[in-house]
């Protein structure tokens, strides 16, 4: 096994919920299994192990596969549905309880909305939501898995947190 | 306003709500804000919105995920597995050999039931009237014999 393939086999049980997480964010609300599109990151990256050389960079790496991953998805999803093929992945705004749903100190309805206002971001504004306010990347990090430099993602990411208080006040959230 | 001051505006908001920016430039951006009122409400809209974090934050994978991508990593470590050649790397190419497949089968098929129709035709038509008149052709005689002669010369073939 390769050092690559090792140090990842390392890292697994830590990175898997953080890539699981990204990935469910990344999808939600378009009725894709965000545990198979894991499943399906994780295989590419260890199948691509051998043509990967900066291991600082392991995190980067992955999530960049996990956003290709998805994007691919909802790419493929929309064609399916635009040709009527897919009857089974119907677009759907509640995906799944977090364990703090059931916990009734915390604040469920705020939890509630923000996921639904969440899944209406165009794909563009809601992957720096995802890496910057849930994963807590760093803006550099975000500029690696994107392609673009760091002001650019700051200056996406304030309209992006924009259209996301529209789309909460449109669900009818009140600071 | 020029677009570039707006986006520099604009970054050092980001920057400020991720508390990115010290007390003095924190200071700083807020006069600048004074003289731009559309930004400054922006500024203190998106001070208000929820912890994003939360929403997605506890989401955890379900319990046997580990497991089963284990075990989908030890069928990959086998490179000339059957299941893996089968279902990975071939899988197109076998879907393409079953419709090829599929396809002269059914063209086999079609082509014997024309055929049967043919022979059955043939035989019809020598029993009628037609196939009388064609006795009496003699290139069709000179066959016929040639056919018997053909099976005398080689009894073994009987």
């Amino acid at each position: 096994m390769s050092d690559v393939k090792a140090r990842l086999q390392e890292l697994l049980p830590e990175v898997y919920p953080r890539i699981y997480r990204s990935v469910a964010g990344l999808t939600y609300g378009s009725g894709l299994n965000a545990e198979d599109l894991t499943q399906e990151v994780f295989l590419k990256a260890f199948r691509n192990a051998g043509s990967f050389q900066d291991e600082s960079a392991i995190y980067t790496w992955l999530y960049s596969i996990a956003r290709n991953t998805c994007h691919d998805a909802m790419r493929r999803l929309k064609i399916k549905r635009r040709l009527g093929l897919d009857r089974e992945s119907e677009p759907r705004t509640e995906q799944w309880e977090s364990p703090d749903d059931n916990d009734p100190l915390v604040d469920r309805e705020d939890h509630r909305l923000l996921r639904q206002a969440l899944g209406r971001l165009p794909g563009k504004q809601r992957e720096l939501i995802v890496f910057k306010d849930l994963q807590e990347m760093t803006y550099a990090d975000i500029g690696n898995i994107i392609g673009i430099p760091e002001g650019t993602v700051k200056s996406r990411l304030f309209k992006a947190r924009l259209m996301l208080k529209e789309e909460l006040e449109k669900l009818g959230y009140t600071p | 306003m020029k677009p570039s001051d707006r986006t520099r505006l604009e970054i050092r908001i980001t920057e400020a709500l991720d508390g990115a920016l010290s007390p003095d430039e924190l200071y700083r951006l807020e006069s600048e804000l004074q003289d731009f009122p559309d930004l400054e409400k922006q500024y203190q809209q998106l001070k208000g919105l929820p912890d994003t974090s939360l929403a997605l934050g506890h989401i955890e994978p379900p319990a046997f995920a580990l497991g089963r991508l284990q075990s989908r990593l030890e069928t990959e470590e086998e490179p000339f597995a059957f299941a893996t050649l089968l279902g990975t790397y071939f899988r197109r190419y076998i879907l393409t050999g079953a419709t090829v497949l599929m396809i002269g089968v059914l063209s086999a098929r079609y082509y014997i039931s024309t055929n049967t129709a043919t022979s059955q035709q043939a035989s019809e038509l020598l029993s009628s009237d037609v196939g009388e008149q064609l006795a009496d052709i003699p290139e069709y005689q000179f066959l016929m014999d040639l056919g018997t002669t053909s099976t005398a010369d080689h009894p073994e073939q009987n």
